[in-house]
């Protein structure tokens, strides 16, 4: 848990150096299913600051950026599986 | 799913305003429910870029900015114009937004605005061979648009460290430079047309032609405007095929101003190196370990030369010569090699995520004044705390200066000490550049952090700025408060120093 917290926290200040795995063709390029936003967002609900009414949850769940992202990653983070391991403790919110 | 109002609720402590819900209809109807964004999540991961200041209140669990209204994206100019449109009818708002990798704040919501991401813009449209020109749409990606160039043999040589975190309409909304400005200039000088959707939704055209007589620049109001006087959809740039050749070479300098003066030189005697990087000797130390040349000449300069082969060999003997004449060793490329490699890396995350506050300002400076510059800013930046980091590099080079990067690191501390030093670091910084002739910025841009200074600088100009943005856009519709222009009533503030 707390190795996952610390690459959700590396990763969710980081820019997306790992931004162009994620096809130009997907018909979706929202920010908030990029690696670093999912991070930021995971964080949030976990400390409370994102209640589960917020859609956060149903954010989370929005992985395809992510997967793509885990050989891109400059820092070798799979933020996938941070997510999961992250968000399988209890949560607040 | 939750109801936005039962959302809001549990977030009181933001200024969350959402989208009224005729904007959202008319705003869904344009670009279809799965590219209207309005969940509470959604909107907190677009209340940020990447201003380090924004990310220390993050960090503290403060959100630097408003949330924004909604997240909308187009899927072609004609959906930007009718959005655009729309926005007029609802008085409402708009961000342009590419990637988000701004480190000024220029897309930070400051009142509840609507986010427009420009990203589903992505392609290339045309490249002309023969005019070596590529038309590509704003929101492409800057890592895929050069891989889509290098397929077909080319390359626009606009190649920042942010290239895959950034797109090429941000690049030019923010006038930005990369690492191979010292030969090819920066985007103002690669973009030569553009199109762009007006706060009135009109469509504005610059015309993709080299040169033009035809009164002031119109390309050179919207590149740097960052989003204040319209949404770029489309540029077309100059191309290049792709090196015949490349190399690097690495010197040893026995200080930094012969190093400065082997630049100037290199430069003024009209060599052209593709990266043209000098180190200052806190830089040149962390590259240099362990390399024994650096033992008596600590600094390090980093020249890379492409092009044809023969001109490319031409350039490096010119530039071997004039830093040997400056006492400088040619030596161990390694510093060179390790460059290339992480050349699009982040440095900062190890020293954010460990609670550090770490910022960088890069700034315009004479080959007169950049020694003063330098030696003043790291003096000032030290007397601020014992282990404060200052350290300087000098890598977009001209015949008549230089762009002085200055990296500021504090070490962890209590929030509210921590920003009050970060806002005094950059107060100095900009200060003194300014006493000293500078321009506070070189390729980061204005956002809303620098609007204090950039009154400063600019002077009488900054009123043309606000004159022509009164009249293009008189209900401040397009990115208010940002590049030192009129915000909205009641809209937060941000600057350094400030502590939420």
């Amino acid at each position: 848990m707390s190795t996952a917290l610390e690459t959700l926290r590396s990763c969710a200040f980081c820019p997306n150096t790992c931004r162009p795995s994620h096809a130009a063709q997907s018909p979706s390029q929202i920010e908030s299913q990029t690696p670093s936003a999912m991070s930021l967002l995971a964080l949030a609900y976990l400390d409370g600051r994102l209640s589960a009414c917020s859609g956060v949850l149903e954010a989370l769940q929005r992985r395809d950026a992510v997967r793509e992202s885990r050989t891109h990653c400059t820092y070798g983070f799979d933020i996938d599986t941070a997510l999961n391991a992250a968000l399988a403790a209890p949560a607040r919110g | 799913m939750p109801s936005v109002i039962e959302s809001l609720a549990a977030h009181s402590e933001w200024r969350a305003e959402p989208l009224p819900a005729a904007a959202a209809a008319a705003l869904g109807a344009i670009v279809g429910p799965a590219n209207l964004l309005q969940s509470i999540a959604d909107r907190y991961a677009y209340a940020r870029d990447r201003l380090p200041w924004g990310l220390f209140q993050l960090r503290a669990g403060r959100l630097p900015a408003t949330l924004p209204a909604a997240i909308v994206s187009p899927g072609s100019r004609d959906e930007l114009v009718k959005i655009v449109e729309a926005a007029n009818r609802f008085d409402l708002k708009l961000i342009p937004f590419g990637a988000g990798s701004g480190v000024l704040g220029g897309t930070l919501p400051l009142s509840c605005e609507v986010m427009v991401d420009l990203k589903r813009m992505n392609r290339i449209l045309d490249i002309d061979e023969i005019d070596c020109t590529v038309r590509v749409e704003a929101g492409m990606n800057g890592g895929q648009f050069e891989a889509a160039l290098a397929a077909r043999g080319y390359t626009a040589n606009h190649l920042p460290q942010s290239i895959h975190m950034s797109t090429v309409g941000g690049w030019a909304a923010c006038r930005g430079a990369g690492q191979a400005s010292s030969r090819y200039g920066k985007i103002e000088d690669i973009v030569i047309g553009l199109q762009a959707v007006l706060p009135n939704a009109r469509l504005l055209e610059v015309r993709p032609v080299a040169r033009r007589a035809v009164g002031p620049s119109i390309k050179d109001l919207m590149i740097g405007s960052e989003g204040v006087f319209g949404f770029i959809t489309e540029l077309t740039l100059r191309i290049q095929h792709l090196p015949e050749y490349e190399g690097g070479a690495v010197y040893a300098f026995r200080d930094l101003q012969s190093g400065l003066d082997a630049m100037r030189e290199i430069v003024q005697r009209e060599g052209r190196p593709s990266v043209m990087r000098l180190y200052d000797g806190p830089e040149s130390r962390v590259r240099t370990e362990g390399i024994e040349a650096f033992k008596e000449r600590p600094i390090l300069g980093i020249l890379k030369f492409s092009g044809p082969r023969g001109l490319a060999l031409a350039e490096t003997a010119l530039a071997h010569h004039i830093c040997s004449a400056h006492d400088a060793l040619a030596t161990d490329d390694a510093p060179y090699r390790h460059w290339e490699q992480t050349r699009y890396q982040s440095y900062s995350i190890k020293w954010q995520s460990a609670g550090y506050c770490m910022d960088t300002v890069e700034v315009t400076g004479t080959w007169r004044a950049l020694p003063r510059m330098h030696a003043r800013m790291g003096e000032a930046v030290r007397k601020l705390h014992p282990e404060a980091h200052f350290g300087a590099h000098w890598s977009h080079i001209y015949p008549e200066g230089a762009c002085q990067y200055m990296t500021v690191r504090l070490p962890p501390m209590d929030h509210a000490e921590a920003m009050r030093l970060h806002g005094e670091a950059w107060r100095r910084l900009e200060s003194i550049c300014l006493e000293l002739g500078g321009s506070i910025a070189h390729h980061h841009g204005v956002g809303v952090f620098r609007n204090d200074w950039l009154r400063e600088e600019l002077g009488a100009g900054l009123e043309l700025l606000q004159i022509l943005k009164d009249g293009i856009d008189p209900r401040n519709l397009l990115n208010p408060g940002k590049v030192g222009l009129r915000a909205t009533p009641g809209a937060m503030s941000i600057a350094p120093g400030d502590v939420r």
